[in-house]
């Protein structure tokens, strides 16, 4: 008996969430939360955001239950509940140094004809990648790649953050960017 | 401009100037021309993983779809005929005729075998919309392909049957006193509209609905009902009348049967009979209730 609620059509799943039925508003999810998330990851690339998006776009969904019309279809609400946190997200992602690393390792490979058809690099796959570059460096280096690709912050804020040069900020992030090419290539 | 640039963004083909261009145009909140294609992108984003791999499905479904619909409707021989009555409204409607079988195959690939004197109807245009829906009178084995996101919902006089992907014989003749569904795989939700009753039915139980009052009754783990086994040349009967089964036999083979001792016909049978052939199930008879058939044409007398 326990999912009597995946037989019950749209428009009646629609008439529960607006009565406050949190079982509706759990089906609705397992109805549309996988196609949301891939949407969302292919947007933002980014697989947190994407968790965020899918999180926050339900909570908002059941926090306007009440005006949601009835003849509405979930889908486009879906859509337009999302959208500018979608939009956000792919806003904080090209405003990052690490989808700026990407652009510019991309463009490096071209220019250097060290690709092939077949090579083709996406964000997420460079991104998966990097993690585990990453994860393998020596220790200043490391810390100051994260404060500065992922954690966002200035040479400037490392610096004093570590306590090191401003120019030895500069050096160990072209450091771990030479690394991360070779590596890269070398897959 | 800004679609263009939104469009490589997506497919990861910005240049360094492209992607400067990109986040100026993103901050100058002229994001209409984002909206179109980030509706593209959630229009072609199904709820499986792999898109490609629906699409491949769909395709497949909807080729299986037109070819079935090309042999039921290309095939004449009485027994597999049927007939596409009506495409006004556009509704279609699949009819069998006494002693007729067919298959239809509909849009999303699910299969509904027909059996004698039924009917299956149809709007293609609002079957792929939220539910799934068909009317049907008479008897089906449905084999509904699973879609959690679009209910399979058949209706019929005083009841709603609404599955998500299942297989199960639906055994609702207007003019019988009973409406029967045996379900062998998944689970459906059986609803009768005169009693609102709501019962669920997991597979092999039985549900039997009395048209005038709408009273359901279920059995629960009926083993071996094989009610379906007509789909494939049989039929099955588990201590039935003879009265009754010939009755079948009669509206099967769209022969017309007498009995002249009308005491035997409230002996009971239980087994199979063949459903596509007549003289053998005769023979079968016979044998069992020591009877003589004698048959002139559409009609067969037992003695």
């Amino acid at each position: 008996m326990k999912n009597l609620y995946s037989l019950y059509s749209e428009s009646k799943l629609i008439t529960l969430l607006k009565n406050g039925d949190r079982d509706a508003l759990g089906e609705l999810y397992s109805r549309y939360s996988v196609r949301l998330y891939s949407y969302s990851l292919k947007a933002v690339k980014d697989e947190n955001t994407a968790q965020d998006i899918v999180h926050d776009t339900f909570l908002k969904l059941w926090e306007s239950r009440t005006s949601i019309k009835s003849d509405t279809s979930i889908s486009p609400l879906l859509f337009t509940i999302s959208k500018n946190l979608v939009i956000n997200g792919i806003k904080k992602t090209v405003h990052s140094r690490l989808y700026e690393d990407f652009v510019t390792y991309k463009s490096e490979m071209e220019r250097d004809k060290r690709v092939e058809a077949e090579d083709y690099v996406d964000y997420l796959f460079f991104k998966k990648k990097l993690h585990s570059i990453v994860f393998g460096m020596p220790q200043t280096q490391k810390e100051v790649f994260i404060l500065s690709r992922i954690k966002g912050m200035k040479n400037q804020e490392i610096a004093d953050e570590l306590n090191i040069k401003e120019q030895t900020v500069k050096n160990k992030i072209s450091m771990a960017l030479k690394v991360i090419r070779e590596k890269l290539d070398n897959r | 401009m800004l679609k263009n640039l939104f469009k490589k963004y997506l497919s990861d083909e910005l240049n360094g100037i492209e992607l400067e261009e990109f986040r100026m145009s993103l901050d100058s909140a002229e994001s209409s021309g984002i909206n179109s294609v980030l509706e593209d992108l959630w229009e072609s984003t199904s709820q499986k993983r792999d898109a490609r791999n629906w699409w491949i499905a769909a395709a497949g479904a909807a080729a299986c779809a037109m070819i079935m619909l090309a042999v039921t409707l290309g095939i004449s021989s009485n027994r597999y005929k049927t007939r596409l009555d009506s495409i006004s409204s556009q509704e279609l409607v699949f009819r069998t005729d006494k002693g007729e079988h067919a298959t239809v195959s509909l849009p999303d690939g699910s299969l509904v075998s027909l059996n004698y004197s039924s009917c299956l109807r149809y709007n293609p245009g609002m079957y792929d919309s939220e539910e799934r829906c068909v009317s049907f009178d008479g008897e089906g084995y449905f084999r509904v392909q699973k879609n959690p996101e679009r209910p399979f919902v058949i209706t019929s006089e005083g009841l709603e049957v609404r599955v998500l992907g299942t297989s199960f014989d639906l055994k609702a003749y207007k003019k019988d006193k009973f409406v029967e569904l045996t379900l062998d795989e998944g689970r459906v939700v059986f609803t009768s509209l005169k009693s609102s009753e709501e019962v669920v039915l997991n597979p092999s139980d039985m549900l039997r609905m009395d048209y005038e009052s709408g009273k359901c009754e279920v059995f629960r783990s009926v083993a071996d009902q094989n009610k379906g086994g007509w789909t494939n040349g049989e039929l099955s009967f588990k201590n039935e009348t003879l009265h009754s089964i010939l009755k079948t036999l009669e509206d099967n083979y769209n022969v017309e049967i007498t009995l002249s001792d009308s005491a035997v016909g409230f002996d009971t049978f239980s087994g199979t009979l063949p459903a596509d052939n007549l003289n053998r199930a005769v023979e079968i008879i016979e044998y069992s209730y020591q009877l003589t058939a004698r048959i002139n044409g559409r009609r067969i007398e037992l003695d």
